[in-house]
């Protein structure tokens, strides 16, 4: 429940995990950081010295919507040198029945987690756009890599294995050859029921992209049908604009971004969409994000062209102007 | 940008005036102050309206709730329809609260902090310990906090002013840093920390506000906005 009902003159929605990164890129640059980050401190040393030291060492991860269970760094470590086991305990307890999300962007509030806090503006913009790019929407249950293909299509797929391959490797069982020769016989069938599998999934994920209206799924479908339109090159723009339009903050649109990046590995026709869409995002970031939020969207762009996928651009362009002249040749011939 | 598809978990709320009386005297506050209650079977009819009407909770409000005459009988009607029940308090009468919320009466109460004995409810695990920032009131926000978790509160709320008065209006910076250090020392010490609409929309995190809620007065009369003079007010999707 994130509502609380409580206020009488307005209702009060628990901070979310994805707002308060969204209010960081847009409000908290390098030097508030740093501030915030002393304050934050100072709030810690007040309430106390049990709490100062858990907030020292210890890094909670409570349980969040996306039924996670508790993980807790660093807690045997805290428990058994610090001395604060009935504090932990407690934050324990309150963690189990308020739980929120984790951890992982507190980071870019240049917080002590894991490693040293970021020291540096180009520290904390690398640790911004590392937080923009690894964003996992586990309310969403999504940023798993790869990307799950949709419900429907999993289970046509599964349906197509027993179909194909199981009565491939039935076959094969009755089959008198024994030894290798046995194995290398069904090994070859058997790849040949797995591309009849391969076509016949890939033709209805495209029939299916074409014919769906994502307006009747959910968010998360939708990023799945992205994910696999990216990957076969087939109404990608669909696709992409239905996956984009839940999305709440800027930042997210990049997330998104290089999430199907890195499905289609930056290559291919979804390319140029992610591309203007990335562009667009940075723009826009422009005149709402703090420059070193802005600065962070580049890193994360800059990164993307920068992966071994990224760089085959020309590439993929080259080809696709080789196939245009052919083309152009066969019709003219 | 949209309403964050994560927050749509709305709640459909009425924000119900009961009293205008109060024994608090906040120079912020601008709601009337007189011994004029919402009678009962008025209250009634209000409730099966809403409750027809598909709401799911009211807050009790106005002036201070807990010095409306009929308060038990009232809560055991909203609770009749099957509507959750909150209030916000001036922790004046603390018992009476506590005793309400144990009783199962009310759903979740919000306490202000600095005001009455807030500190003793503070730890009721249905407590929502209510942060209200003025211009100028950071230091003070961020004490109540300290204080707050010091009392092992397990819910903070930061509101926003919400008034005629420039004066008392924070700046973007101040809710700025309010709801980034709110955010980070909740985080640490596991507790929930909430933010209402009106904060997000001057912090740019949301384009809409008060979706699914409704404030009705002593009069009957409704009305979708939080307070009157809200700048947002004809900026509503």
């Amino acid at each position: 429940m994130h509502q609380l009902l409580v206020e009488c003159s307005e209702p009060g929605l628990v901070i979310h995990l994805a707002e308060e990164f969204e209010h960081s890129l847009r409000h908290v640059d390098f030097d508030r950081a740093w501030t915030l980050r002393q304050q934050l401190t100072e709030l810690a040393q007040e309430c106390g010295p049990e709490f100062y030291q858990v907030w020292q060492g210890f890094r909670l991860e409570v349980p969040n919507d996306g039924g996670w269970p508790p993980s807790f760094g660093k807690r045997e470590m805290t428990t058994e040198e610090i001395g604060t086991k009935e504090v932990l305990q407690e934050f324990l307890s309150r963690a189990e029945a308020h739980g929120l999300g984790e951890f992982r962007l507190r980071s870019t509030m240049l917080l002590p987690q894991d490693g040293p806090a970021p020291e540096t503006r180009e520290q904390y913009v690398r640790d911004l756009a590392d937080g923009i790019r690894m964003a996992q929407w586990e309310e969403l249950g999504l940023f798993r890599f790869p990307v799950d293909l949709p419900v429907s299509m999993i289970q046509h797929r599964k349906q197509l294995a027993e179909e194909w391959g199981g009565s491939v490797l039935h076959a094969r069982a009755h089959h008198p050859d024994v030894g290798q020769r046995w194995v290398e016989e069904s090994l070859a069938r058997l790849r040949k029921a797995l591309e009849q599998i391969n076509t016949r999934s890939e033709a209805v994920m495209e029939y299916e992209l074409d014919r769906l209206d994502p307006v009747k799924l959910d968010a998360v479908e939708c990023i799945r049908w992205a994910a696999v339109a990216v990957r076969l090159g087939h109404g990608i723009e669909k696709w992409f604009q239905a996956a984009v339009e839940p999305l709440a903050y800027l930042y997210q649109r990049a997330a998104l971004v290089s999430l199907l990046w890195t499905e289609c590995r930056g290559i291919g026709q979804a390319r140029p969409v992610l591309e203007e869409c990335l562009e667009a995002v940075v723009e826009e970031a422009e005149g709402t994000y703090t420059a070193d939020g802005v600065a962070a969207l580049r890193r994360l762009q800059g990164d993307l062209r920068q992966t071994r996928w990224g760089s085959l651009r020309a590439l993929t362009v080259d080809e696709d102007k080789d196939r245009d002249e052919d083309e152009g040749k066969s019709v003219a011939g | 940008m949209k309403a964050n598809p994560w927050l749509d978990e709305r709640l459909r709320l009425a924000s119900i005036e009961i009293t205008r009386r109060c024994d608090n005297h906040c120079a912020y506050c601008e709601q009337p102050k007189e011994a004029r209650d919402l009678p009962l079977t008025q209250c009634t009819e209000l409730l099966d309206e809403l409750a027809a009407e598909g709401f799911e909770a009211v807050a009790l409000g106005g002036g201070e709730p807990t010095l409306y005459p009929n308060l038990i009988s009232l809560l055991e009607e909203v609770q009749r329809r099957g509507l959750r029940a909150g209030l916000t308090t001036n922790a004046r009468d603390p018992n009476q609260v506590a005793a309400l919320a144990d009783a199962d009466l009310l759903h979740r109460f919000g306490v202000s902090a600095g005001k009455g004995s807030w500190q003793i409810l503070a730890a009721h695990s249905r407590a929502t310990v209510n942060l209200l920032l003025l211009r100028g009131g950071l230091p003070q926000v961020m004490a109540w906090t300290v204080e707050a978790l010091r009392h092992h509160a397990n819910c903070l709320l930061l509101l926003g002013y919400k008034g005629s008065s420039p004066a008392f209006v924070p700046t973007a910076d101040e809710l700025s840093s309010a709801f980034g250090l709110l955010a980070g020392l909740g985080r640490s010490a596991g507790i929930t920390v909430a933010a209402d609409d009106y904060i997000r929309r001057r912090l740019g995190l949301s384009t809409t506000c008060g979706q699914g809620f409704v404030r009705v007065n002593l009069d009957g009369a409704r009305d979708d906005c939080c307070f009157p003079a809200c700048e947002y007010r004809d900026k509503k999707p």
